[in-house]
């Protein structure tokens, strides 16, 4: 007898791919994507400057006064005025600070004070700015008192500057574990929405052919097992067909958002400097961010169809026997609670993952069958992963949900010819052992 | 006796409730079949047996002979008590499908599913989902689905539950047309006064053993109790005069007397010939299937039914 599961995967497949709700999210997940990363990218393209002159009283120390450095946004001017009147002209001008600097004694103790005030808000890198100039001010000022040398001064300060890079097929190639970090955090998030989103749509399909009636009829045709695999290897089918929609987009509107940004072969700086006055750019990081995404390898997107379809089955076919004990989708939250909770865990070790992809707490996580599809993914993202660990998670994953296939075949074909009142979870293990 | 189906002590539990109590059925090919019983009887349980939804725990199912297998589901057609469609799913697109799941080929399957909705009166519908559909017209549908492939063995559950008259007349036609092509049809029902023009056989069940089962007219003679009716017109004093008949019933113009077993009718209707009144109709009372039921168990089928709450897996 030739297997009727086609017959119900291509009814399965087509409901849902010609449904509205799948095309849009197959093409806003990608935009949605890329706008977050274009955001960032012209959030960094343009950075906002702030212009202001900084007065400083005269009198109050010019020890310190003199080492201020002006920079682009910062002009420091000072002032014979009083600091009453001072205070008077910055409360009237936006585009003035007053700064009160320490006096010579206070230099010495542990913790200068300076008083920095302004029309409005002073924005955090102003302040962070003034700090640093006047701490390094009264570092220098410090080391002069100690009997140092301007050379032995410059000698010093020094600062360190540190690039990453990974070995991949006997080379060498540079990292950047930010960009890393956002794909992982994202792999680990995609795998979560796309397990628990797929999950509900299986079990409300169980549910509804539950509810109208039709699975008596289905079922007397082919047996309960077969419709479940149906239904489940088509969900299955509709997600890697979503994800290879992604792919596809994601990299179009990659290829067509850098040619607009970058141009064709135009240097990033040269856009930044037609840019409208008071808007500089920093090249840099948009270097630094095209750099991060040729750099990341990219290959380890393959896993995820692979995880996916693990995890999807492995929870699926659980929220299937959910749906299958209850009539309606208000009784399924009691059942999808137990689900629902090895699910959500991972996201909440995701920071640790992502912290130290190489320890043992990522490397047992991501090997534990309910944690892995979205715990291995994270770390496939960040770090080489032994290649064994990667085939014992797999198989593992792949050993429990059949597993799980079984568990939740046998609840399934007694709960979907079972109506009235909601069972027990007692009533659930009964089903089963029982005969069929 | 040429079956189309049978039913070797069959045995099925459910925890520790045994729905269907060793039950032997033969069902006559070519014949209508009525499983007959209240709620909770095991009809459905028995039904679920046969069209391969579950197994039984003991006993075995022949079907043509073979032991039932998956392979059998091509031949028979199943309408569930409960029944429904995809509420957003095109019914021309419906029907296909369930069709194509007994093992018709897809363009067999669409072909014969736009012909039935032509000759249901449903051909300018085939396009649109079921949710848009009528009650009525979402029955048509289900029967449809149900006998487009043609089966040999056809199942109804409770066909006539929840139909409006003209649809139940409907497919009680359609039943009728069906079975002069061949077709064996069961069909369950706890109301018994539907069965006794329909059935060719009936199988009395009650808390899952199988009380009877045969030819309708058969069981029905084997219950008679030798009971005459007799409309008349005139005076009803003569009926009170003869003290030898044992006179069950006497209203208006009817009456109903209860002969010995050793006699039939001749001598009664000697008897009323010579008497003053007019005879307008004599004839030997066979017993309704509710009466049957109750001579069987002991009690009503709807005292039954109101003493069950629906606890029992049906």
């Amino acid at each position: 007898m030739q297997s009727k599961i086609p017959i119900i995967l291509q009814r399965e497949y087509l409901n849902i791919v010609r449904k509205r709700s799948f095309w849009l999210a197959t093409f806003l997940v990608p935009f949605g994507f890329v706008l977050i990363f274009g955001i960032q990218i012209v959030a960094a393209l343009f950075v906002e400057e702030e212009n202001y002159t900084v007065l400083i009283n005269s009198g109050s120390n010019p020890m310190v006064a003199q080492k201020l450095m002006d920079t682009s946004s910062l002009k420091f001017k000072q002032s014979d005025d009083s600091v009453e009147s001072l205070k008077t002209r910055v409360g009237r001008n936006e585009d003035l600070l007053l700064l009160i600097l320490p006096s010579m004694e206070e230099l010495s103790s542990p913790t200068p004070q300076v008083q920095l005030t302004g029309k409005g808000n002073i924005s955090s890198p102003v302040q962070k700015d003034i700090r640093e100039q006047i701490s390094s001010a009264i570092e220098t000022y410090r080391m002069e008192q100690a009997g140092l040398s301007k050379a032995q001064l410059e000698s010093l300060q020094f600062k360190v500057e540190m690039k990453t890079s990974r070995f991949e097929d006997g080379q060498e190639k540079s990292t950047n574990t930010g960009m890393a970090t956002i794909v992982g955090f994202v792999m680990g998030f995609l795998m979560y929405m796309l397990m628990a989103i797929f999950g509900s749509i299986l079990m409300q399909g169980v549910i509804e052919e539950k509810s109208n009636r039709i699975v008596e009829v289905i079922v007397s045709s082919v047996k309960p097992f077969e419709l479940l695999m149906g239904k489940t290897v088509a969900l299955a089918l509709v997600g890697i067909t979503q994800m290879l929609l992604w792919g596809i987009l994601s990299t179009l509107v990659m290829v067509v958002f850098s040619f607009f940004i970058v141009g064709a072969g135009v240097d990033p700086a040269v856009i930044a400097q037609s840019q409208q006055p008071g808007m500089t750019a920093s090249p840099m990081a948009t270097n630094e961010i095209f750099a991060a995404i040729t750099t990341f390898n990219w290959n380890v997107l393959w896993f995820f169809p692979l995880f996916f379809i693990g995890g999807f089955f492995l929870f699926g076919s659980l929220f299937a026997a959910a749906g299958a004990s209850v009539d309606n989708i208000q009784d399924a939250q009691q059942f999808t609670l137990p689900i629902t909770i090895p699910l959500i865990l991972p996201m909440l070790f995701l920071q640790n993952i992502i912290q130290n992809p190489n320890g043992v707490f990522a490397t047992v996580a991501s090997l534990v069958p309910f944690f892995s599809p979205m715990t291995m993914m994270v770390r496939l993202s960040l770090t080489d992963v032994p290649w064994y660990e990667v085939v014992i998670s797999l198989l593992l994953l792949y050993g429990s949900f059949i597993g799980t296939v079984w568990i939740a075949g046998r609840i399934y074909r007694v709960g979907i010819l079972m109506y009235g009142k909601k069972p027990t979870f007692a009533e659930i293990f009964r089903w089963i052992r029982y005969n069929s | 006796m040429d079956s189309i189906l049978r039913l070797e002590e069959v045995v099925k539990q459910y925890d520790r409730h045994v729905a269907v109590d060793h039950v032997s059925l033969n069902i006559p090919r070519g014949k209508i079949f009525g499983l007959l019983g209240p709620n909770g009887a095991g009809k459905t349980s028995i039904i679920r047996m046969i069209t391969g939804i579950t197994f039984p725990d003991k006993g075995r199912i022949l079907f043509d002979k073979e032991p039932l297998t998956e392979s059998h589901a091509r031949r028979m057609g199943y309408m569930p008590e409960e029944r429904g469609l995809y509420k957003k799913m095109k019914i021309a697109e419906q029907i296909t499908y369930l069709l194509a799941l007994r093992g018709l080929p897809q363009a067999e399957a669409k072909k014969r599913t736009y012909a039935w909705l032509e000759r249901l009166g449903l051909g300018a519908w085939a396009e649109r989902n079921a949710a848009d559909l009528s009650k009525g017209m979402q029955q048509k549908v289900q029967f449809i689905a149900t006998v487009a492939h043609e089966p040999s063995l056809l199942i109804l559950d409770e066909p006539f539950s929840g139909l409006d008259p003209v649809n139940a007349r409907l497919i009680e036609t359609e039943m009728f047309k069906l079975r002069e092509n061949g077709t064996t049809i069961i069909f369950s029902t706890h109301r018994l006064e539907q069965v006794e023009e329909i059935c060719d056989h009936i199988g009395l069940i009650n808390k899952g053993k199988l009380q009877i089962d045969g030819d309708t007219a058969e069981v029905r003679r084997r219950f008679q109790r030798n009971l005459y009716r007799v409309e008349f017109a005139g005076d009803d004093s003569w009926f009170h005069q003869q003290t030898d008949l044992s006179i069950e019933r006497l209203t208006g113009n009817l009456a109903e007397i209860l002969l010995p077993q050793s006699e039939n009718g001749k001598a009664l209707l000697q008897r009323l010939a010579a008497s003053p009144l007019d005879i307008l109709k004599f004839e030997l009372q066979m017993p309704r299937l509710s009466d049957i039921f109750i001579t069987l168990v002991g009690e009503s089928v709807q005292s039954i039914e109101s003493k069950q709450k629906q606890t029992l897996p049906s």
